[in-house]
C-alpha cells in the first residue's frame, strides 16, 4: 500500500466531518453553512468560524445543500476552502487523494459538477466513487452520449451508509455469541440525517438499489415544526434557529408509548414529570441554555428576567413526526413501517437475516429513546419468525467517517481510484469501468 | 349578512402542501440584499475558446470560468428535470423510486393550537381544534390569516 495522504470528507448537509484517513481517530466535525448576522455587526462566519460566535440572535443561514443535495456550489466553495486552509485542516489538494460522501442517488449532473469542481477547480490527485453501481445499473449510453468529456483526478464517492458498514458491525450487537468474529453479509442502515432519512439494505457489501427508500423527514424539518409550534404558543422564535435547535437536540426524545405521554402532559405541574422549564439564552450573560428544575408556585414571581420556555408536549411531538409523518400531514409511511417496505423489496429468502442486522445513524439517531422505539414498532410489523435486533454506534454522527477511515487503509480502496492522469487519458469512460460493482450480482439478489 | 367562506379540499390540501414546502427552508425571513456575494451572476462559457500562444494564462482563465460556471446557482427541481431522471425506465432505481410510500394507518389529528388529540375541525379552513377554547384561539390568530 502506497504511503498516500486520504483526506476522509463526510460531506453531510449539516456538518462535514472531516480527518486524515491515517493521522487521526476522530473527525473535525465543521458546521456545513455560511451565516451572516443581520444586524448589529454584521459578521459572516464560514464552517468552523460559527464555534467563535456567542451572539445567536438575528442569523441568516446560507446552505450549499437543498433538500440534501449539494446545489450551492458558491457556498461550498468557501467552506471547503476554510476546511483545506492552514486553520483547520492545512490540505494540499494535489497531494492528497479524496474519500468523500455524497447521497444516496445523487443526480448524474450533480455527481460530474463534483467531480469537476474536485478535480479541475481543486486539482486533487485521487478519486473514488461507489455509485458507480448506480451507473452500471443504468443504461450506460444514455447519460454519457451527451457528457463533456471532464477531467478527473482521483476521486472517491461514497454513500455514507456504505462507509458505515466498513466498520465492525457485530460489536454494536453484544448479545449474540456466535457470529463475534465474521461481520454479517446483510446490513440494514437506517441513516436519520438533517435532510432526509434513508433506508439502505446492503449485500455482500453492496447496496441492494431497487430497495433503498427515502422519508423525507430530517433534522431540519423537525427543528422548523418546533419552532413554529413554539412560536405559536409561548414565544417567537422563528427567527432563532440555532437556540430552537439546542432545545431540541437538549429537551425532546422519542416517547414509548404516545398516548399515555400525552395523557400524562394534561395533568397539572407536580403529576407531570414530562414538562421540562427551558431557560433561554439571552446573550448578555448566559450563551447557553439550559433547564431548570421545576420551582413550586411560590417561587414563580420573583424571577428574574429570564425566559423561560415551557416544553410539555411539545418534548415528544416532534421526534413523533419520524415514526409518523401523517401527524403533520406529510403522506409517507414512518421509519419503522418503511424497513419493513425495504425488506420486502429484496429477495424473501434474505428477510430473516436483514430483520437481525439493523444499524441506526445519523443525527436523529441521538434522540433518548429512540432506538428502543424503533425495536419497538418494527417487533410489531416483522413477521414473528424473525427476530429483530437493532443496533446503533457509540456516535451516529461519526460512524461514517470512522468506516471511511477504516476503508482506506484497505488495498480495496487503492483499486476503486482514478488517478487524474487517468481520467484525463480516458475520460469518463475509466470512472464506468472502474467503479462498476458488479450489477449483475446485486439483480441476483434482489426480487 | 357575514359572508362565511368555505375553502375546498383542494385548497386545504394545497395549504397543507405550502405549510409542508415552508418546513424546508433554511431562514424564516427573508435573506437581505448584504448577503448576496459578488460573482454569482455569470456569464456562459464560450465553447470556442482556444489560445495556444499564452498557456498557463488560458489555463488559469479557463479554470475560472470553469469555477464560475459550476457556481452558477440552481435549485433542485431545476436539477432534477436536468438530470432527465424521470425519463429512464421504471424498473431502474432512482430519487423518484425510492420515495417511501404511504402509510397503512390512517394519520392522527392533533389540535393545531395545543397539540393534543383532536376530534373536530374548523368548518372555514379546515384545520384540526380539540376544543371551544381552542377553536376561539384558532379563529382569532389563524384562521384564514395565512392562506397561499
Amino acid at each position: 500500500m502506497t504511503e498516500r495522504k486520504v483526506l476522509v470528507l463526510d460531506n453531510g448537509a449539516n456538518t462535514i466531518k472531516a480527518g486524515y484517513a491515517l493521522f487521526s481517530q476522530q473527525p473535525k466535525i465543521i458546521p456545513n453553512c455560511r451565516v451572516t448576522r443581520g444586524k448589529g455587526d454584521k459578521k459572516t462566519f464560514i464552517g468552523d468560524q460559527f464555534s467563535s460566535c456567542t451572539d445567536f440572535s438575528g442569523l441568516y443561514y446560507r446552505l450549499p445543500f437543498e433538500k440534501g443535495f449539494l446545489t450551492n456550489w458558491e457556498v461550498e466553495k468557501g467552506i471547503w476552502d476554510r476546511i483545506f486552509s492552514k486553520d483547520v485542516l492545512d490540505c494540499d489538494p494535489q497531494k492528497t487523494s479524496l474519500l468523500i460522501t455524497e447521497p444516496c442517488f445523487n443526480l448524474p449532473n450533480i455527481q460530474r459538477t463534483y467531480d469537476e469542481m474536485i478535480f479541475e477547480v481543486y486539482e486533487f490527485q485521487s478519486y473514488c466513487r461507489t455509485i458507480g453501481n448506480f451507473f452500471k445499473i443504468l443504461s450506460i449510453n444514455f447519460f454519457y452520449e451527451n457528457c463533456p468529456s471532464a477531467l478527473y483526478p482521483l476521486l472517491n464517492f461514497y454513500i455514507a451508509p456504505w462507509l458505515c458498514i466498513q466498520n465492525d458491525i457485530s460489536s454494536l450487537y453484544p448479545n449474540r455469541p456466535q457470529n463475534l468474529a465474521e461481520p454479517p453479509d446483510c446490513v440494514l442502515v437506517v441513516d436519520s440525517g438533517y435532510s432526509f432519512t434513508h433506508i439502505v439494505p446492503f449485500v455482500m457489501g453492496r447496496p441492494i438499489l431497487p430497495a433503498i427508500r427515502r422519508i423525507n423527514i430530517g433534522g431540519k424539518l423537525l427543528t422548523n415544526h418546533l419552532k413554529e409550534i413554539v412560536s405559536f404558543r409561548y414565544w417567537d422564535m422563528m427567527d432563532q434557529t440555532y437556540v430552537m435547535n439546542e432545545v431540541k437536540e437538549t429537551c425532546c426524545y422519542v416517547s414509548q408509548d404516545f398516548l399515555a405521554d400525552l395523557e400524562t402532559c394534561r395533568k397539572n405541574t407536580r403529576d407531570n414529570p414530562i414538562l421540562q422549564e427551558y431557560v433561554l439564552p439571552d446573550f448578555s450573560r448566559n450563551t447557553k441554555g439550559y433547564i431548570r428544575e421545576k420551582k413550586c408556585v411560590a417561587e414563580i414571581y420573583d424571577q428574574s428576567d429570564e425566559q423561560v420556555l415551557y416544553m410539555n408536549n411539545e418534548r415528544f411531538t416532534v421526534p413523533e413526526i419520524l415514526f409518523n409523518p401523517t401527524d403533520i400531514g406529510m403522506n409517507q409511511a414512518g421509519i419503522p413501517e418503511v424497513i419493513v417496505e425495504a425488506i420486502n423489496a429484496t429477495h424473501p429468502d434474505l428477510h430473516g437475516l436483514f430483520y437481525g442486522n439493523i444499524v441506526l445513524v445519523g443525527g436523529n439517531s441521538l434522540f433518548s429513546g429512540y432506538k428502543e422505539r424503533v425495536e419497538k414498532d418494527l417487533r410489531v410489523l416483522a413477521p414473528s419468525e424473525f427476530e429483530v435486533k437493532v443496533g446503533i454506534p457509540e456516535d451516529p454522527i461519526t460512524y461514517a467517517w470512522n468506516g471511511g477511515r477504516q476503508f482506506a487503509s484497505t488495498p480495496e480502496f487503492d483499486e476503486r481510484l482514478v488517478t487524474r492522469s487517468e481520467y484525463m487519458e480516458y475520460g469518463s469512460n475509466i470512472c464506468l469501468r472502474k467503479f462498476g460493482l458488479g450489477g449483475d450480482e446485486i439483480d441476483e439478489m434482489s426480487e | 349578512m357575514k359572508h362565511k367562506v368555505i375553502l375546498d379540499q383542494t385548497t386545504r390540501n394545497r395549504n397543507i402542501q405550502h405549510h409542508l414546502n415552508e418546513l424546508e427552508r433554511d431562514n424564516y425571513a427573508e435573506v437581505p440584499e448584504l448577503e448576496i456575494v459578488s460573482g454569482t451572476i455569470t456569464k456562459p462559457r464560450r465553447t470556442s475558446e482556444v489560445d495556444t500562444s499564452q498557456n498557463r494564462k488560458t489555463k488559469a482563465r479557463s479554470k475560472k470560468q470553469l469555477l464560475s460556471q459550476l457556481t452558477v446557482k440552481k435549485n433542485l427541481n431545476a436539477l432534477l428535470e436536468e438530470s432527465r431522471i424521470d425519463q429512464l425506465p421504471p424498473d431502474i432505481p432512482t430519487y423518484f423510486t425510492a420515495i417511501a410510500g404511504p402509510s397503512r394507518y390512517p394519520p392522527r389529528k392533533f389540535c393545531s393550537v395545543c397539540g393534543y388529540l383532536s376530534n373536530y375541525s374548523c368548518k372555514t379552513c379546515g384545520m384540526k381544534y380539540c376544543s371551544v377554547k381552542c377553536l376561539e384561539i384558532h379563529e382569532e390568530t389563524r384562521c384564514m390569516k395565512y392562506t397561499v
